[in-house]
């Protein structure tokens, strides 16, 4: 057994029993290379192993991609190194087992310390030449996209259609919505049950509109996940309340103490009049409910005997009292079962359409693999599970791993496990990724005998940036014992892995003053800050702006900053803000599809004129109105009746018909690709013109059901993949600290210091000691305020959001390759990052004027303050084309647009009705033609009667009206002359070349007489004149093919036979 | 008989040499000598091609045929014509037959089609019912025997409902030809086979057997062909060409940023090919496969570069106005005659005896907050209007029409202008065809089936063009000069076929049933043809779909060179279809818009003054002078969703509470209210909101009862409360409510002040009319009252906001009083009363007159002059402050809301006021 170095020159353990791993990779030290570098040894170690049953789980598509691309970029770069150790080894020595003086192969190959050696080059060629032959079936995938595949392989253990959809995005929220009508609607008004109605009240209590209890629980729906578990308690009100209620009511009866406080004397006399012996949580709150605005008015300095049971009976801060936590309480139990309710009648629905979203994905794997059986099959399926990006797992992708990752007697697999993450960059707990969860995991792990390796060699950071970082870091990650409740991970000092420094700094850490003597444009200060900070510190090379990266955690505040670079002329590169529907193309398309679809509505007509579809002016369009005379009223006129004509194109045009009608009758892509940002708007447009495409295909809608569906639909961009920047352009990047991950840049600038996102709305998490669940941020559960210690669960959120804000500095902080810039503004709230800058630097005092660098405890830092030059406010670019905007900024071109042409020719009533008789009878008829191309003429019909009746699948009645028109038509003439005739082919296929195209025809019956060769075609109905004209030219067209194969002349006949006409056209 | 290995190019060549030189001096018209068996379209159109390039003048009677066509001519010949169960028929006794058999496997969804699709294997192998039923009672090892034998039950059932249908399936057809094939069949020639399923080889074993082939051809030796080629090989006579080389041609790759374009690219090339002459049959696009948005996007940008493909784009029956009319009708009772519905019916066309005018039914119907309901229901609104009488009508007919629905009518009920409409009729009377076939076993109209039928057809659209655009299958054995091989990305190659899970893999194997595999060589074959095909192959992929999902490069284009960056073309290069002069006023309003032009609302002076303003219109104007211009002047108005307002609109519920609190203070005037209320007053205010929901709903019955009711009692406890907390401010404000609803102005009937109260304002008398929700008096002091529903946010620090001009009604309220009571400015005060008490002081929604009334006249001087001179810039804004677009009936399509510039270059001025000012922005 050759002995391996592993990474520290310790001898890796045998090779059977591997450890499971737990990576650490802090920001920066290569987390992918420590990946790849696992898979290689593990395929080096095992050249029998096949790669599908390795699977790498990666948090995005770019990263499997990436991942895979790696793996085999490694292989070949391998066995190009011990090719060329081969050549060396069979000129001296074969088959002897290397000595040490030789030169050692390793990957990465160069690297001072590599990750992977190799021992016996003989064995890793062979099974490096065995992975390389069959690596794309390794399984490098996002973790819904394995989910996917195992419910596609157990569809009936999972309750799936294996041929199940994914809905995502509009598609989602339209299902969603519907859905959740059609629930609401049966719930209160088809089978209203007393109890479910009760709480459908409660809610609506306490939100007040229909619509805001729909936010509650659509939002609330999100967390699935933890709606699933059964056991975590929501704060019982008899065990965390009464008692103390009880003694309350009891200590105010019994002590007939007056208070100075008129609202404490009110509720005192209430409680002591009216009597009531306790009860029911219902019954308190009835009880409590007239004194309620008293109870929030106690002030409890003035109650005397009376201040401790005042104190309870008004708990929490002025303006709540315990009337609003026992009803918030109720509320929250009501929109807790209200939503499961809701879930579970959606997944009745998702049911029967056959759809799954991607929550869907890894809920039903989680739950189809309670099944033990199924489970045994998955596990067997594959040796090795990769995680990547450990730190956004979320408790059910937690589950699936954890399953997989054990035998059937709940034992981890040794070996068989690797997960990879840094908890310091946990930073998607909006996504429902937790820490904690992560701590759980993997502390479970390693208690099962894996292995941690901490990597701290980073590759990305100038060494003086990283020795800044590594003291900013322990400072603000201090190593502390661990809180169940709030994962707090300690932080561990990375090493500078590159030796050369890219740019020679006095500081790497810059605090960039920014203060505004009006308070209200704090954001305008920053922003003049930061573009003289760009214009003083830009190289003027040709790409000298793309190292700056301002990172932002909220855009909607952007305005203020892109107006300032764009007054001083600095390029930006933005990744989408807002829902695209709210943009410029989609709203222009939609307004005028609603002008189409909803004539009675004046202003879809107004504001449809007023888009650049028809570039209508605002005096045209009041002009048109008749209020105000003078100016031409025609112009609106013209535009009604172009509106009135695509109403009529849209009576048969589907809706993308319509839509390309629109798009080239208008002209509206040359007017987007004129415009400045015109790129964008013309991506905009094409997006929604898809989605109408998709909405046609699977909801089959009409222009009004798209329009009022697309209205209602405001679907927030999901988070664009980084990789979309546009490489080529010298611009400065702008996007949010989130879309940054994994990404790197010269110099980090972080605006904004201050902003504390807060949860925004209903939150439900999970405590762990005490074992709760908590509803806050909408109605609160008991368990918020009354936590079993007394101290309120709810604070547990705010914590676990000031952990998360640090945390998202530290990556804000690692996109750093040079140096960071925070620009402080002294005067803000001392919260978010400007609080973690405070207790790092303490109070900083600014020079007046330029920049000066003193030590501080973190290292050199710079207070730089600068006067900002007042760029003159240039004027926006509306056009590409600046020449041509001059020329258009005069006086106002007359209006001259055009309606468009009629689309689908419409046929005659009588055409239509002509047909419509054949299609009466077509079973009939087509019987009787079959019939008729088969018969001799001669022959009795009865047996190819009844034979093609069967094979046409005709009913009784029309066999017999056949066989009453055979008898007739036996005597016709034209049959007579068929019968006589020789007959040459029936349904003869005729092949020929029509000016340049090959067509290939089937030609009834051919027949030949005498003086030449007859072409017989049998029609249905009568012959109508429009399409006779076009029959004869089509049997015109066969007579000529034969008699062109044959040299002989070829006559032609079209034989309208049906169960009334019987009329020959000669051709 | 001689088996011979060529490519598809050298196939065509021989078997069109063969072929011609056996007609040499042959009557034309005579049968051929031998018949040739092909795969796939495309081989025939190769080997017809080489065909006519020998015989130009044309050929008749050639037989290039599939299998299934050549058995069907062998029992055709025999005099039988059995007739294959079609899709619809399947669906349904496969349906049928899962319902017959209890296992709990038969409940989960899907397990129909999983079924059928297994059922296919099954038959495709050349296996029967009874040879696999024997296989199975023997095997030993299968996965789950129980679940087998269940399946077998279920299929059996299924064949006992075709054959009562008296029709066959596909496979028994193959079957039947083995059986009838023999020495009178005509000799064949196999061109282009590499693999066949198991009941295709039985009819093609059987001509073998018969010496009825003369010759096969082959387009590959690799190892997926093998057991195609050993299966014949006992038959033939091995004649090894040299290895076939698959002919290098010049192979390119280009990359692109988005699929639009990529394949915008790609048909700018065809497009460039064709200018130079190269014919439009050389050229082809190919891809693995085409969603149907990719055939959107090509034979779009096809027709933008002036060409058009073969490929036939489809539309789904639903989509199409028939189709959506024949659903519509037949989900309309069971979903209670809902109004959208309803109208959509008239709209599509739906023949009916009420001649009605859909558009002013739609207006009338949501004006009266009519969601749907039967004209049963709907009694109540007769006689109100001629629209709503017509409506009522109309929903009667449907009823009476809905009441038994024949399916074979259901096309007699629609409207047909055009080939499309007929081809949709057609295609209903297949289905109501199909289910009159299967009413023998299929009882009853089963309205979900029908529905799902019609979703299962679709309509071709679109006319057929030139050049050939397909899939890889398709594909097979044509030939081109230049071929475009498309979307190569990892996600159109599936990468692992997933197990049958009825009969998996190790099932199929113990039972002789072809095995799914994944797929993977037939996948490197159609590939490697793809380079035999075209002289020049240009592969292309895209790294996204445009909108931020990424895609990855498809693996098998790791052999080609490295890929170019395809050129990127925006905008379609044609000639616009309006005149220039109309496109550069398209462009005047992208450079004017937000400059104070004629398209930002500056219309320059209305010959007509506005004759008299209310409050509540001026206030309009203080919040956006556009949404005045478009409410007040041009008269636009809100479009009602009754669909979607289950609870009571917002407006009539403000109404409902005015009139309670009214009643409330008029019947309390004579007692002094104090607190704690009286039991009497409070059951009087519990009876006004019963009386006022009842009359409201005598009115509007509500479409959903249960949540009206919640609502009125939700009512009772908030204006229970609301009164308690406003007898409390009245006490110690030491105020009595003394006025109610009091009109001010000529517009009312019973004003409590017929004159308007009028101001001097920019040189011009302004008459100001209105009703003020209360006026309480004490000891020479007034307060204008205005109550608010919900907790009227956007009132706060209402003081600030009257100096901003973006709150003006109850400061012009206060004036009227002022002027109508004689009473010092100093002693008139207004308060908003917010219904719902929120955590805002109530002196944040007071203010007292004295001081407010200079800034006040200031700021109707400014609107006043501005309305005048037709100054209505937009001035969007959504924060709670005062959100003017929230009730803007246009704020879905405003140009200035939704564009960054213009919204950013309005709102730096922060309120209308300061804009129309004009104090420069910063
Ligand atoms: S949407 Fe907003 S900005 Fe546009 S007109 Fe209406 S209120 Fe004014």
């Amino acid at each position: 057994m050759n002995q391996q170095l592993s990474l520290f020159g310790t001898p890796a353990p045998p090779r059977d029993e591997r450890a499971n791993l737990v990576i650490e990779a802090g920001a920066g030290t290569g987390k992918t290379t420590a990946i790849v570098a696992e898979v290689l040894k593990l395929m080096l170690e095992r050249e029998d192993l096949a790669p599908e049953r390795v699977v790498l789980m990666t948090f995005t598509e770019k990263a499997a991609g990436e991942i895979a691309e790696r793996i085999r970029g490694a292989l070949e770069e391998l066995s190009s190194m011990l090719s060329v150790v081969g050549s060396q080894l069979s000129g001296e020595h074969r088959g002897q087992p290397t000595t040490d003086n030789r030169q050692q192969i390793g990957w990465p190959v160069g690297s001072p310390n590599p990750l992977v050696v190799i021992g016996d080059p003989e064995r890793a060629r062979a099974s490096i030449r065995h992975h390389l032959a069959n690596i794309d079936a390794l399984r490098s995938q996002t973790i819904h996209s394995f989910c996917q595949s195992i419910l596609r392989s157990f569809p009936l253990e999972a309750g799936l259609d294996p041929q199940f959809k994914i809905v995502e995005g509009f598609e989602r929220s339209l299902l969603y919505d519907q859905v959740y009508e059609a629930w609401l609607d049966r719930e209160t008004r088809v089978e209203p049950v007393d109890e479910v109605v009760r709480e459908w009240e409660v809610l609506f209590g306490y939100a007040g509109y229909l619509f805001q209890i729909r936010n509650l629980i659509l939002t609330l729906s999100n967390r699935r996940d933890l709606l699933g578990e059964r056991d975590y308690e929501l704060g019982s009100f008899e065990a965390d309340v009464l008692p103390q209620l009880e003694d309350a009511l009891l200590w105010i009866r019994r002590d007939t103490a007056t208070c100075k406080d008129s609202a404490a004397a009110a509720v005192a006399a209430y409680l002591r009049d009216t009597p009531f012996s306790g009860g029911t949580l219902d019954a308190w709150i009835d009880y409590l409910q007239p004194i309620a605005p008293s109870l929030r008015d106690i002030d409890f300095r003035y109650c005397g005997a009376l201040k401790q049971p005042m104190t309870f009976l008004r708990s929490g801060n002025k303006g709540d009292s315990i009337y609003d936590r026992l009803a918030g309480h109720r509320a929250a139990l009501a929109l807790v079962s209200l939503t499961r309710r809701f879930l579970a009648f959606l997944d009745g629905e998702k049911h029967k359409l056959g759809v799954v979203d991607f929550d869907d994905l890894l809920l039903r794997t989680q739950a189809v693999l309670e099944d033990e059986q199924v489970l045994a099959r998955a596990r067997a399926q594959f040796d090795h599970i990769f995680v990547d990006e450990f730190q956004d797992t979320d408790r059910t992708q937690a589950n699936i791993i954890r399953k997989l990752a054990r035998d059937p007697h709940g034992r981890y697999v040794p070996g068989r496990t690797v997960v990879v993450g840094d908890p310091k960059q946990s930073i998607y707990g909006f996504r429902r990724a937790d820490p904690e969860t992560y701590y759980r995991m993997t502390t479970e792990l390693r208690d099962a005998g894996a292995e941690r390796q901490v990597l701290d060699d980073q590759y990305r950071s100038d060494a003086p940036l990283l020795e800044t970082i590594n003291a900013m870091f322990t400072r603000l990650f201090p190593e502390e014992e661990h809180d169940p409740n709030v994962f707090r991970p300690a932080y561990n000092v990375l090493r500078a892995a590159r030796p050369a420094v890219r740019r020679e700094l006095d500081a790497r850490v810059t605090l960039l003053h920014a203060q505004h003597e009006d308070k209200t444009d704090r954001f305008f200060a920053e922003a003049e800050a930061i573009a003289e900070w760009i214009r003083r510190n830009r190289d003027g090379g040709p790409k000298d702006l793309q190292r700056f990266a301002i990172l932002f955690r909220r855009l909607t505040i952007l305005d203020d900053y892109l107006d300032t670079l764009r007054r001083y002329e600095i390029d930006y590169v933005l990744p989408p803000t807002r829902s695209f529907l709210d943009r410029r193309a989609p709203v222009d398309l939609v307004a005028v599809l609603r002008a189409i679809a909803y004539p009675f509505d004046k202003g879809a007509q107004i504001s449809a004129a007023r888009t650049p579809y028809f570039a209508l002016t605002d005096v045209e369009i009041v002009a048109g109105l008749r209020v105000a005379e003078g100016a031409a009223p025609e112009t609106w006129r013209a535009f009604e009746e172009a509106i009135a004509r695509y109403r009529d194109a849209a009576q048969h045009a589907s809706l993308t018909e319509l839509i390309d009608l629109l798009v080239t009758t208008t002209n509206i892509e040359q007017v987007y690709d004129a415009a400045a940002d015109g790129e964008r708007h013309l991506a905009h447009l094409e997006r929604v013109r898809a989605l109408a495409f998709e909405y046609e295909q699977r909801r089959g809608g009409s222009v009004r059901q798209f329009v009022d569906e697309i209205t209602e639909r405001r679907e927030e961009p999901e988070e664009m993949e980084p990789t979309l920047l546009d490489e080529s352009q010298n611009a400065v990047r702008i996007m949010t600290v989130h879309a940054a991950k994994g990404l790197e840049f010269g110099t980090v600038i972080l605006p904004d210091l201050s902003f504390q996102a807060s949860g925004g709305g209903v939150q439900l998490f999970t405590v762990e000691e005490p074992r709760r669940m908590v509803l806050a941020g909408g109605p609160e559960s008991l368990s918020a305020n009354f936590g079993p210690g007394g101290e309120p669960l709810k604070k547990i959120a705010r914590e676990r959001e000031q952990a998360e804000m640090l945390r998202l500095f530290y990556v804000a902080v690692t996109r750093a390759e040079t140096d960071v810039v925070l620009v402080f503004n002294p005067e803000e709230k001392k919260t978010g990052f400007h609080k973690a800058v405070l207790t790092l630097l303490g109070d900083p005092s600014f020079p007046d004027e330029g920049r000066e660098v003193r030590m501080t405890e973190i290292g050199p830092v710079a207070f730089e303050k600068l006067a900002a030059a007042r760029a003159d406010s240039r004027v926006r670019k509306r056009l590409r084309d600046r020449e041509r905007e001059r020329e258009l900024a005069g006086e106002i071109v007359p209006w001259d647009g055009a309606a468009p042409e009629p689309v689908a020719e419409l046929l005659s009533p009588a055409a239509v009705a002509a047909t419509r008789a054949g299609a009466k009878n077509r079973a009939a008829g087509t019987l009787l033609h079959r019939v008729l191309e088969l018969w001799d003429g001669r022959a009795d019909t009865e047996p190819l009667l009844r034979q093609l009746a069967a094979e046409a699948a005709a009913d009784a009645d029309a066999v017999s009206r056949v066989r009453k028109r055979l008898a007739v038509i036996a005597r016709s003439p034209f049959l007579q002359r068929i019968a006589n005739a020789e007959t040459i082919g029936r349904e003869l296929p005729v092949r020929f070349v029509e000016d340049g195209i090959l067509v290939e025809r089937r030609i009834d019956r051919l027949v030949r007489e005498p003086d030449g060769d007859l072409v017989i075609d049998y029609k249905s109905g009568a012959p109508q004149e429009e399409r006779v004209e076009r029959d004869r030219e089509q049997v015109a067209r066969y007579c000529r093919a034969i008699s062109a194969i044959t040299g002989r002349p070829c006559a032609g006949a079209l034989w309208y036979v049906g169960l009334d006409g019987d009329v020959v056209v000669g051709v | 008989m001689l088996l011979r290995f060529a490519p598809y190019r050298e196939i065509a060549h021989e078997v069109a040499s063969r072929l011609a030189e056996g007609r040499r001096g042959r009557d034309p018209l005579s049968p051929w000598a031998e018949e040739v068996i092909v795969p796939s379209r495309g081989v025939a159109e190769a080997i017809a091609g080489e065909l006519l390039a020998r015989l130009p003048e044309g050929v008749a009677g050639v037989r290039l045929q599939t299998l299934e066509e050549l058995a069907k001519r062998i029992l055709a010949d025999a005099g039988q014509t059995p007739r294959v169960a079609n899709d619809l028929e399947r669906r349904l006794a496969m349906r049928a037959a899962v319902r017959s058999v209890d296992h709990p496997m038969m409940e989960s969804r899907g397990v129909a089609a999983m079924l059928e699709r297994a059922y296919r294997d099954v038959r495709d192998s050349g296996v029967t019912l009874s040879d696999l039923s024997r296989r199975a009672a023997k095997a030993r090892g299968l996965r789950s025997p129980r679940r087998t034998e269940a399946i077998v039950r279920a299929w059996s059932e299924y064949e006992r409902l075709i054959a009562q249908l008296n029709a066959v399936d596909a496979a028994d057809r193959l079957a039947q030809a083995a059986r009838l094939a023999g020495p009178h069949t005509p000799p064949q020639l196999l061109a282009g086979f590499y693999d066949m399923t198991g009941a295709q080889f039985q009819l093609l074993e059987a001509l073998l057997r018969a010496g009825r082939v003369a010759a096969i051809w082959m387009p590959t030796e690799e190892p997926f062909a093998r057991t195609f080629a050993n299966a014949i090989a006992p038959y033939a006579e091995v004649v090894r060409d040299l290895a076939i080389e698959i002919r290098k041609p010049r192979v390119e790759a280009s990359q692109y940023e988005t699929r639009l374009d990529e394949l915008r690219d790609v048909c700018a090339r065809v497009a460039a090919l064709l200018a130079d002459g190269t014919p439009a049959r050389a050229i082809g696009i190919v891809a693995r496969s085409l969603e149907a948005y990719d055939l959107r996007l090509l034979n779009r940008f096809a027709a933008e570069q002036g060409f058009s493909t073969t490929a036939a784009e489809e539309i789904p029956l639903p989509a199409h106005r028939v189709g959506r009319a024949a659903t519509n009708l037949l989900r309309l009772r069971e979903r209670g005659f809902l109004r959208a519905e309803v109208l959509e019916l008239v709209r599509d066309g739906l023949h009916l005896r009420t001649k009605v005018d859909a558009d002013a039914l739609d207006a009338a119907t949501r004006r009266a907050r009519i969601a749907g309901g039967t004209s049963e229901e709907l009694r109540v609104y007769r006689g109100r209007s001629r629209p709503l009488d017509d409506y009522i009508a109309l929903v009667a007919e449907l009823e009476e029409l809905t009441a038994s629905l024949d399916l074979d009518k259901l096309s007699t009920l629609i409207r047909l202008e055009t080939e499309q409409d007929l081809a949709a009729a057609e295609k209903l009377d297949a289905i109501a065809a199909t289910f009159r076939r299967t009413q023998v076993w299929n009882k009853g109209l089963d309205v979900s089936a029908v529905i799902d039928a019609i979703a299962n057809e679709s309509l071709p659209q679109g006319a057929k063009g030139a050049v050939w655009c397909g899939e890889l299958l398709r594909f097979r054995g044509r030939s081109f000069t230049h071929l475009f091989a498309v979307r190569m990305q990892d996600d159109v190659f599936p990468q692992r076929r997933t197990e049958d899970p009825l009969l998996p893999d190790s099932d199929r194997a113990l039972l002789g049933i072809r095995e799914i595999g994944d797929g993977r060589e037939e996948e490197e074959l159609l590939l490697s043809l793809v380079h035999d095909a075209a002289a020049n192959v240009h592969f292309s992929f895209a790294t996204g779909d445009g909108f931020g999902k990424v895609l990855r490069r498809s693996r098998y284009l790791r052999s080609c060179p490295l890929p170019v960056a395809g050129s990127q073309h925006d905008a379609p290069p044609r000639q616009p279809a309006t005149s220039n002069r109309q496109l550069n006023r398209q462009l005047q309003l992208l450079v004017r818009a937000g400059t104070n032009s004629p398209f930002d609302g500056y219309i320059g002076p209305l010959a007509a003054e506005p004759p008299s303003l209310s409050p509540t219109q001026l206030e309009d104007f203080g919040e956006c002078p556009q949404k005045f211009l478009l409410k007040h002047i041009l008269g636009v108005t809100d479009i009602d969703h009754p669909e979607r307002e289950l609870q009571i609109h917002h407006r009539d519920k403000g109404i409902l509470d005015h009139r309670v609190l009214e009643r409330f203070y008029r019947f309390a005037e004579g007692e002094a209210l104090h607190l704690p209320l009286s039991a009497e007053l409070a059951g009087r205010l519990e009876g006004f909101i019963d009386e006022q929901f009842e009359e409201h709903a005598a009115a509007a019955p509500p479409f959903n009862p249960t949540v009206r009711n919640i609502e009125r009692r939700a009512t009772k406890r908030i204006l229970r409360e609301f009164v308690v907390t406003d007898i409390e401010d009245l006490e110690t404000a030491g105020l009595v409510p003394r006025h109610f609803e009091y009109r001010f102005g000529r517009k009312h009937q019973v004003p409590d002040h017929p004159e308007p109260f009028v101001l001097q304002a920019a040189g011009v008398p302004v008459r100001v009319e209105g009703t003020i929700d209360r006026i309480d008096a004490g000891d020479g002091r007034f307060r204008v009252v205005d109550y608010k529903a919900g907790q009227a946010l956007r009132h706060k620090e209402l003081d600030k906001k009257i100096d901003r001009g973006v709150r003006l009604q109850l400061a012009l309220y206060a004036m009227a009083v002022a002027e109508f009571f004689q009473a010092d400015p100093a002693n008139v005060s207004g308060t908003i009363k917010p219904l719902v008490p929120g955590d805002t002081k109530p002196e944040k929604f007071a203010f007292v007159l004295e001081e407010k009334r200079a800034t006040l006249l200031e700021t109707l001087e400014l609107f006043i002059r501005a309305i005048l001179s037709g100054t209505f810039p937009a001035f969007p804004s959504e924060s709670d402050d005062f959100n003017s677009c929230k009730y803007c009936p246009v704020n879905h399509s405003c140009r200035t809301r939704h564009d960054l510039d213009e919204r950013y270059a309005v709102q730096r001025f922060k309120d209308p006021r300061t804009l129309l000012a004009g104090t420069p922005p910063r």
